[in-house]
């Protein structure tokens, strides 16, 4: 049921990209976007027009689209049961509509695939003329030393009608793109190398069909931050809250970097309101989900669900010195973000989020008396007075709580399936967000402070520029000397892409190459 | 062959043992050389208590001393397991399975070969060589097995390395070949220097500022280990350091102190310091012992057809594996939707908050319907009940949202009507407590051990438990034993549900003598366990909840694996696992084995260590 022969998953894609007058719409389609207005700003300013179909198409997923929350049972399965998963929501459909009888459910779906029409044609021209195919393959390769890597790797995909469809593998990256051509979808999730190729994994059984190797990944979600940001709630972000990505950019990056020895590491734009890290190096791919999930809790310092209001908890006056170089990160960013721009002390109703995490009384009576009398002092006084009067205290438990509570307020919130599960899996980078229509663009770590999510080009602008390409300098089947995206926006992010990760990837496997051949002729002189 | 090889790495082995040990080994301490003038045989063939147990016993065992030794075995890895839940530090597990160790699988150590005589040591060595193994066969052909083996064997591997003498412990580790390469401070010192890009012939300010702030680092890091030098030979903290041990090595063989942050990182090498030298040891003994069990795994099927192993073998592992709860209750498959309201009193504190953040929200996150959701169905709500009752808690989601977010695919799944279509248990306690930590917005996990005291103060508040049960409540949960705190919550809430229990308690505690109170005498080990037991009060049947530790009640059926049970689990199993006539023979004989087993395994494991002398 899972192949491409699976009559009920085809129908969607029927009824868009394999229309025979695709070519023709995908003319019609531009023009129509440019009398719609064309390109337009911010996703979270959302304005009318062309904007509002994206809203429409994804109003399902408020809730952990990127984070598999609902999607949990999806993520972390057999083939055995994709195998089921595909009919499973076509039949869940058809019997929850019998059970009652909605009418709404039964016509839904039906409004969603004239929607999607839109979606489809113009991801269908990104796919067809943007989406660096060339690029993604020479990474998912690793330089072919191992010529199944990229065989036995899984695609998943997404279609605009959520049908959702895991365990697919290529030879090839012109394989890969045909078939995503093909199917179109509206997100392409990458899961591990696995010792079958997923596409044969139903000849298998299931305990003969295991997870090999996959990069160490990271995903860190706004959403995790709305108990403490006090700017946006859910789906949005702005300028402020963007300084938590920074934050966890760099603390990740410099612990990967320093403390375990890793390399190669892409952090991606999630597309909307949250970021990816890829970490690469070959003993990062073959990480064990023991050593992953040893990782994750070395790195993780907020601990905790909606019942735990204090959520750092670092035993003692002394940090590891990871924990330290991270303070020093987080630091930084406390007085200028949180006090100053979030004004997390501005308001009793904010402060007393802050006060309960301090486990004396007196003290948070006598500070929130103190507050509540000087209506006019500032943030930054008022953090000031808090760790006086918690020094002033001769208990050494109480001197940590400021740092603890800085910390809470900083330090990454990693989603820590993500990053333990092998079988999980991630959005692949370059992809477009449904609901937004940005491109999920490389982020360079260094310049993450420069970083605008708001600039990142959508799909909808890319493909306005792509229309403006002058005669002979592209042609429309990509086979153009110089690739399309060249003439988009979308160029420096590809080429940082093959700057700072391809290259650097490409010259390890050299040097390891190099290193092996070297001992094997040392044996055979000998 | 191997034993000549074992002999000559022994004599080498013992010769660095004795300079490492040289410090502080205990004055009776025996040297390997002395143990081989003894008995050379022992020396040999066991010259410690500890055993990496990389070469299988070539004895002939029958049948049933194969069962005895394995059974004398799994006990004590059962009570391993529990000394695990019920102990937070090693220690406390360490006198919890003290003397179930020395009752079914006792070594004497190599002080005490002339008084015990060398027989007896080699006896016992070979007793936990030969079990050690066979229960190697019962457990390695499924995940679950093999991970639950190997947790215990590696529990039960500290615990003897931790009471082995010194010289025997340093000769191990040189017999082991961990490869471990000892590094000094200094090395890391250049490491350091080398990662940071600063020369050797840097500027001397440069060098030293790095340096000094390394140190404070180390220092950070390693506390105890500057301490500890410190306290044995004075002297000031650069010196303690200057002395101290650490071995490099990749930080993946050391998962567990990454984890805790209890080493240095530094380019993907992990500095462990000598004190934690164990856990490399364990990690070599768990690496070596899985890699093991896979390769047992693919060997295993050429036994298959062979002999009458396999029914023994399987009715071994189903100890472990039939205390998953199963709904075999009386209440099965007749909750209905709209009871649930009314049964939510009965529900294990998890679950209580699940239920109310469920009512309060109509939303529960992925991970909370799991836990949930499961739990109803082994209370007994049939799979038409859960789609009625999810749907109808999840009433301010439109249908088609709640159809597309594959809600109802989730409830199937639970049921095993979709997906991999395994029929899923409700998660014990265990599980519970340990994996899928909360994260943001998740209202799952143990509130003992994911709630902040004050939140797990309010709830106690409002169960109207006393101020002392509470505190006495919540200091248990603050030292980690989040399930003995749950007993103690469900003893003093459900103990006063029914007066009749509590008066029965009485009536027999004031026979024996003893306290008054309400007691459970099973720890909670399972949310469904507390529901049972609760219902149990109400419906009357306290009998089986408040009960004498021999007589398992009707309350907790088919889950707790105490010898008593054994029966009953292989009857279910012969009924339902029936495949040819021939295995079911032999499974009936096994079930009699045990029923054999549950008069005087003790008595029994005794008469034939006196024979085999
Ligand atoms: S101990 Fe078990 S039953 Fe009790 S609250 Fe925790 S998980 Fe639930
Ligand atoms: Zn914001």
């Amino acid at each position: 049921m899972l192949g491409g022969d699976s009559p009920a998953r085809v129908r969607a894609a029927d009824s868009t990209a394999e229309s025979p007058a695709r070519a023709a719409l995908a003319e019609a389609g531009t023009g129509e976007k440019r009398a719609g207005g064309g390109v337009d700003g911010g996703a979270a300013n959302g304005s009318p027009g062309p904007r509002k179909r994206w809203a429409r198409i994804d109003s399902d997923s408020d809730e952990g689209d990127e984070h598999g929350d609902d999607s949990g049972a999806r993520h972390s399965g057999s083939p055995a049961q994709a195998r089921q998963q595909q009919p499973a929501v076509v039949d869940d459909l058809d019997e929850t509509a019998l059970q009652t009888m909605d009418v709404d459910a039964i016509v839904a779906p039906i409004i969603k695939q004239e929607l999607t029409a839109d979606l489809a044609l113009l991801l269908t021209i990104f796919y067809k003329r943007l989406f660096p195919f060339k690029e993604m393959h020479q990474w998912l390769s690793y330089g072919n030393v191992d010529p199944n890597y990229f065989t036995h790797r899984e695609f998943s995909f997404t279609q605009a009608s959520d049908a959702y469809i895991r365990f697919q593998s290529y030879k090839t990256a012109d394989e890969l793109k045909s078939e995503i051509l093909r199917l179109c979808p509206v997100k392409i999730d990458i899961g591990a190398v696995y010792n079958v190729k997923p596409k044969d994994a139903r000849a298998v059984s299931s305990s003969a069909f295991v997870p090999l190797e996959r990069e160490l990944v990271f995903d860190v979600d706004m959403t995790d931050y709305d108990e403490i940001r006090t700017c946006c709630k859910g789906a949005e972000v702005c300028g402020k809250c963007w300084n938590f990505m920074s934050i966890a950019i760099k603390v990740v990056d410099r612990a990967m970097r320093e403390d375990f020895g890793f390399k190669h590491i892409l952090w991606v734009f999630s597309g909307r309101r949250g970021v990816h890290c890829w970490v690469a190096d070959q003993r990062a791919r073959k990480l064990t989900a023991e050593a992953r999930r040893a990782i994750v809790s070395y790195l993780e310092v907020v601990k905790g669900g909606e019942n735990m209001a204090k959520k750092v908890n670092l035993r003692g006056a002394q940090m590891h010195p990871s924990i330290s170089s991270s303070y020093t990160i987080c630091s930084k960013y406390f007085v200028p973000v949180l006090l100053e721009e979030m004004k997390i002390l501005s308001t009793q109703e904010r402060w007393a989020k802050v006060l309960q995490l301090i486990p004396d009384e007196s003290i948070r009576r006598n500070l929130d008396a103190a507050w509540k009398s000087h209506p006019n002092a500032t943030d930054t006084e008022r953090w000031n007075q808090l760790k006086a009067a918690l020094a002033r205290e001769q208990k050494p438990m109480l001197n940590t709580i400021s740092r603890d509570i800085l910390l809470q307020y900083t330090y990454p919130r990693l989603d820590a399936h993500v990053s333990i599960g092998m079988n999980h899996l991630l959005k692949s980078p370059f992809c477009v967000h449904p609901k937004t229509g940005r491109v999920c663009v490389p982020i360079d770590p260094k310049a993450c402070d420069k970083f605008d999510p708001s600039a990142v080009p959508t799909i909808e602008e890319l493909v306005h520029e792509l229309d403006k390409i002058p005669a002979g300098a592209g042609n429309t089947d990509g086979s153009s000397r110089t690739p399309d995206y060249e003439h988009t926006s979308l160029k420096p992010y590809i080429d940082m892409f093959k700057r700072d990760f391809l290259a650097g990837m490409g010259e390890s496997i050299r040097s390891a190459l190099r290193a092996k051949r070297e001992d094997l002729d040392k044996e055979l002189t000998f | 062959m191997f034993k000549q090889d074992r002999a000559a790495a022994a004599g080498a082995g013992a010769g660095a043992g004795l300079s490492a040990a040289s410090a502080g080994g205990p004055a009776a301490s025996l040297s390997r050389e002395a143990l081989a003038r003894i008995d050379p045989q022992l020396a040999a063939d066991y010259p410690f208590t500890l055993n990496m147990y990389a070469v299988p016993p070539r004895d002939e065992l029958t049948l049933t001393q194969f069962e005895l030794l394995a059974l004398d075995r799994l006990r004590v890895l059962r009570a391993i397991e529990t000394a695990r839940l019920r102990a937070k530090s090693d220690d406390d597990v360490a006198r919890l399975i003290e003397p179930v160790v020395n009752k079914h699988l006792e070594l004497k150590r190599n002080t005490l070969v002339r008084a015990a005589g060398p027989q007896v040591l080699y006896e016992q060595r070979r007793k936990d060589h030969i079990s050690h193994f066979i229960l190697r066969l019962a457990f390695c052909r499924s995940d679950d097995l093999r991970q639950w083996f190997v947790r215990q064997e590696v529990e039960l591997f500290k615990f003897r390395f931790g009471i082995e003498q010194q010289v025997d412990r340093d000769a191990f580790i040189a017999l082991a070949n961990l490869d471990l390469a000892p590094v000094s401070f200094e090395d890391m010192c250049r490491e350091k220097m080398a990662a940071a890009g600063v020369a050797p012939t840097a500027p001397a300010a440069q060098r030293q500022e790095l340096l000094s702030r390394f140190a404070a680092d180390v220092r950070a890091t390693y506390p105890h280990v500057v301490q500890q030098h410190q306290q044995q030979t004075g002297g000031s903290e650069s010196d303690a350091l200057r002395r101290a041990v650490f071995y490099r090595v990749p930080f993946e063989r050391v998962c567990e102190l990454v984890g805790r942050r209890a080493v240095l990182l530094m380019g993907g090498a992990a500095y462990v310091p000598e004190s934690e030298r164990l856990v490399l040891v364990a990690n070599a003994f768990r690496a070596a012992l899985s890699d093991s069990l896979m390769a047992t795994a693919k060997a295993l099927p050429r036994l298959d057809e062979e002999d009458r192993l396999m029914p023994v073998l399987d009715s071994l592992a189903r100890q472990y594996l039939d205390r998953e709860y199963k709904s075999t209750g009386p209440r099965s498959g007749t909750i209905r939707h709209e009871d649930i309201a009314g049964l939510s009193q009965h529900f294990p504190p998890c679950m209580q908050n699940l239920y109310q953040t469920l009512r309060h929200n109509a939303h529960l996150k992925h991970v909370g319907r799991l836990h949930l959701g499961l739990f109803l169905k082994g209370i007994g709500m049939p799979l038409e009940e859960a789609l009625v009752f999810w749907r109808k808690a999840f009433h301010k989601m439109s249908d088609d949202e709640y159809n597309k977010k594959g809600y109802v695919y989730n409830v199937r799944y639970n049921y095993g009507m979709e997906g991999k279509r395994t029929d899923y248990t409700p998660y014990s306690c265990a599980k519970i407590i340990t994996s899928m930590q909360p994260g943001a917005g998740d209202a799952h996990g143990c509130p003992f051990r994911h709630f902040s005291p004050e939140r797990l103060g309010e709830m106690m508040q409002r169960l109207s438990v006393s101020e002392q049960g509470a505190g006495e409540i919540l200091r248990t949960s603050r030292e980690g034993h989040y399930q003995l705190a749950c007993t103690r919550l469900f003893e003093l809430t459900r103990g006063r549900v029914h007066a009749a229990a509590q008066a029965q308690q009485n009536q027999q505690a004031a026979g024996q003598g003893g306290p008054p109170a309400f007691q459970l005498v099973e720890p909670i080990e399972h949310p469904n366990q507390w529901f049972d037991l609760s219902m149990g009060l109400e419906s009357g049947e306290h009998k089986g909840s408040a009960r004498t530790p021999a007589k398992p009640g009707p309350a907790a059926n088919g889950r707790m694996s105490t010898p008593g049970q054994v029966k009953i689990q292989t009857q279910t199993q012969t009924q339902t696992q029936t495949q040819t006539p021939m295995q079911t023979q032999t499974q009936t004989q096994t079930q009699m084995d045990y029923e054999f087993d549950d008069v005087d395994m003790d008595a029994l494991a005794e008469l034939e260590r006196e024979m085999d002398r």
